[in-house]
């Protein structure tokens, strides 16, 4: 999750977001260079003491500082296009999950090779424990495997929510009427938090989403669990 | 995370943290002094020996960023395969598969 007074992106977890942290290098670079540029032509213009008064165009320059940003923008634009077109990409998923957004709160459902539903709230203050992050913490978090290309299916039952995963570069407006579709990969194992990114309501920033990526056998075990008859009473599962 | 932990942000997170800015940003630095430098020498104009500064700087710093960032890439790229060649390995160790996959890369080698 991020660190107070984060100012920079998450650490990825996933190759699409490295992509995007690669493609942040590449422009903020881009960008510091034009500052530079402008700061210079800034100091000079205040510090020379001359003036054309009888200055009405200049058919060169205009012509530099036409096709130099142009140029500048493809550098920028073609990377970027790549991206676009790679967040799109799946890649034979190995596992479906849907994401249902309610007014507050997230619904799972792991239907692919047997009936898992689950619903996914925030943990109020009095229920954390020591060192879980305020806000952030969720009853029954989303276990998913590692290494495993995986394809969310993302919707709402009310109005329009954001799943969102910022380290695994993910985002996906989860409108009711509307199936949309996201792919996930976690490269590495770990716990991955977001927040809904759509303003839904009084409770709008208290539907966290939580991913944890584990081996697969533990997500074996987990699915196991969770189909478990005995634990279906204190998981607020639906079956 | 540590509470002793250093925060940077803005610039100097960038060049601390990025790969291949630290370098391009040196690079850039000491190609726009000699740059500049050079001339000056040459036409003795100090205004302009700043603007030939400036040019050489950002020459210097796309010349080495650019070619850097792609070894950077073949390399992550490179890193990521061996990775998955690894892992298929692993996984398919003594499997038929693995016997045919084995033979077929001698054949490959071999030819």
């Amino acid at each position: 999750m991020a660190t107070p007074a984060q100012l920079g992106l998450m650490d990825a977890a996933s190759p699409v977001m490295e992509e995007m942290i690669y493609f942040h290098d590449h422009v903020m670079l881009v960008l510091i260079l034009i500052t530079c540029l402008i700061f210079y032509s800034m100091l000079v213009l205040i510090s020379s003491k001359y003036i054309y008064r009888f200055l009405t165009d200049g058919h060169v320059i205009e012509t530099v500082w036409t096709v130099i940003p142009a140029i500048i923008l493809v550098v920028v634009a073609l990377p970027s296009l790549k991206l676009l077109y790679l967040t799109d990409e799946l890649d034979n998923p190995q596992l479906t999950i849907k994401s249902v957004g309610h007014q507050w709160y997230w619904s799972y459902e792991y239907t692919d090779y047997y009936d898992i539903e689950f619903d996914s709230y925030m943990l109020p203050l009095g229920d954390l424990s020591k060192g879980d992050a305020r806000l952030l913490e969720v009853d029954n978090r989303v276990v998913l495997p590692v290494d495993t290309s995986v394809r969310v299916l993302v919707t709402a039952a009310d109005v329009i929510h954001s799943w969102t995963v910022p380290s695994l570069g993910l985002k996906m407006d989860a409108v009711p009427g509307r199936l949309n579709q996201l792919a996930l990969q976690c490269s590495r194992v770990g716990t991955f938090y977001g927040q809904c990114s759509e303003i839904c309501g009084a409770n709008h920033s208290f539907m966290p989403i939580v991913i944890e990526a584990v081996p697969v056998e533990v997500f074996e075990g987990w699915c196991d669990m969770m189909l478990d008859e005995e634990s279906l009473g204190s998981l607020n599962m639906k079956r | 995370m540590s509470d002793d932990a250093e925060k940077s942000w803005g610039p100097k997170h960038f060049i601390q943290n990025t790969p291949c800015a630290r370098n391009s940003f040196l690079y850039g630095m000491g190609g726009g002094a000699v740059g500049g430098f050079a001339y000056f020498l040459w036409t003795s104009n100090p205004r302009r020996s700043y603007h030939a500064l400036v040019v050489s700087f950002t020459a210097t710093v796309l010349l080495y960023w650019v070619p850097c960032r792609y070894q950077y890439a073949q390399k992550r790229l490179k890193s990521r395969m061996i990775n998955q060649g690894l892992k298929t390995h692993i996984v398919m160790q003594g499997t038929p598969e693995a016997e045919l996959l084995a033979s077929a890369q001698e054949q490959g080698t071999k030819s």
